[in-house]
């Protein structure tokens, strides 16, 4: 049964040692009491194998763990320098590649100014920190503490004057969502343009800060492929006249399945027999107030009248 | 009872119920299926992050169940590390990241928390240019977008 003690925990990527053995482990311990409690499926019995795999785990390390390596084979420099080449050739953006639940569980715990920082790494993550709705959420729980501590205040000095105070701000709601908090809160507390943010936050509660310089959001896109956006220009120029008659063509297919639904469609609910719905009550209201359609006799007898 | 846990790798790791339910959705799952000696897959974790994470559930595996407080400011608890998540979380880059996905697959918030925590303490102070270093993050800003992001976040002061 495994079982481990109080102690220190492992400081390498192997954290084996301690689970089961009932002994201390230490920080930079060896994982040699790894195979009591590990064991591979395929094959039963283990002390090379632990040691093989352990051994390719150690590979797969990245940096730290090559340097300790790097300590056992400190003699080869060149073969050390090689290594380092091809781990650091290998190195991956790990951070950008977290899902987005978790990359905001990260941020959630940065300061507001921080945040921004992040957004400056790359497109991603300014999209995520501005423009993303996880963000937006977290940007969002940043206004409403203080939103609160703001409401207080109001709540205060509309009760010293006699009025009735204002309702607390509650959870997101949909219209909420729809805002870009990441922006209110840069507007109003950290620009902070006037002397108290919590006063400028009340302002865009009730309405907008007038400030001068908002804070602008960009709409960042991935750039099409050269060769798209060739294609796609040779094929406007080529289609400009067939594509005003398409666009024609489907209006008028529009207007005629409309038409053709109105026609079959069941009488709504709650109407009568003969009872006309809005749309035909309404063309018979002003029906004696349209202009008569001219036949073409009126029309010819017009002319002879000039 | 003892249940075992079948990493990505096939490696099999027995464990106490109690430790493997630190873990909810392993939890759920020994829920679900009921007493058997049946090993539970782990398609998404590997040997050596399990091994991590059983390090962690076993120092933890009296620690009371986490209650989450939505009032919390998770701001104000970024720097109460306890000192042996500390010492634990002492790890690569690539295994930190890796025993973070972990614990959110594996649903151990704890866990989550610590590897936020730390990760969150290694960006704080550092400017863009220090942190695309740190996690070899790839600039892929035009000059222009760069220096209009620049421009509208240094009005920003941190306050």
């Amino acid at each position: 049964m495994p079982h481990l003690v109080e102690a220190a925990p492992s400081t390498t990527g192997l954290a084996t040692a301690g689970i089961g053995t009932g002994a201390p482990t230490q920080p930079s311990s060896a994982p040699s009491s790894a195979s009591a409690h590990v064991t591979h499926a395929p094959h039963s019995s283990l002390a090379s194998e632990s040691t093989s795999s352990l051994q390719t785990i150690a590979d797969s390390d990245s940096d730290v763990d090559l340097q300790s390596d790097d300590d056992d084979i400190s003699d080869d420099n060149s073969i050390t320098d090689h290594k380092k080449c091809t781990k650091k050739k290998h190195r991956r953006d790990l951070f950008s590649m977290l899902p987005a639940t978790v990359l905001q569980q990260i941020l959630a715990r940065l300061p507001p100014f921080q945040m921004l920082v992040i957004s400056e790494l790359s497109r991603k993550f300014y999209n995520f920190v501005v423009l993303g709705q996880e963000m937006n959420e977290v940007w969002f729980r940043l206004v409403v503490p203080l939103s609160k501590q703001a409401q207080r205040n109001l709540n205060k000095k509309q009760e010293a004057a006699g009025k009735p105070t204002a309702k607390p701000i509650k959870a997101m709601k949909r219209a909420d969502r729809k805002r870009n908090w990441c922006k209110v809160y840069v507007d109003s507390v950290l620009r902070g343009l006037g002397d108290d943010p919590l006063e400028s936050l009340n302002q865009v509660a009730a309405g907008g800060a007038k400030k001068p310089a908002k804070f602008q959001t960009l709409v960042l896109n991935e750039s099409l492929p050269q060769e798209h956006l060739k294609k796609y220009s040779a094929a406007d120029r080529d289609n400009d006249g067939n594509k005003e008659m398409s666009r024609e063509a489907k209006t008028q297919a529009k207007v005629e399945k409309r038409m053709f639904y109105k026609s079959i469609r069941s009488k709504p609910k709650g109407k009568k027999a003969g009872q006309l719905d809005s749309s035909a009550a309404k063309l018979e209201k002003i029906s004696p107030w349209r202009q008569p359609e001219w036949s073409q006799q009126d029309q010819l007898e017009s002319g002879e009248f000039y | 009872m003892p249940v075992i846990l079948v990493s990505s790798d096939a490696q099999e790791f027995k464990v106490d119920k109690e430790v493997a339910e630190r873990s909810i959705l392993i939890k759920n799952m020994l829920e679900d299926v009921g007493e058997s000696d049946s090993p539970i897959p782990l398609p998404n974790v590997t040997a050596a992050v399990l091994t991590k994470v059983i390090e962690y559930c076993e120092h933890h595996r009296n620690d009371p169940v986490q209650v989450p407080d939505e009032t919390d400011d998770p701001r104000k608890r970024s720097n109460d590390i306890e000192e042996w998540d500390m010492k634990f979380m002492q790890v690569d880059q690539e295994m930190l990241f890796e025993i973070i996905l972990a614990a959110n697959y594996l649903d151990i918030k704890p866990l989550l928390d610590v590897g936020c925590k730390t990760v969150a303490n290694i960006i704080k102070g550092k400017t863009p240019e220090e942190i695309r270093k740190a996690f070899n993050i790839v600039n892929d800003f035009t000059p222009e977008e760069e220096a209009q992001i620049k421009k509208e976040n240094e009005w920003a002061e941190d306050r």
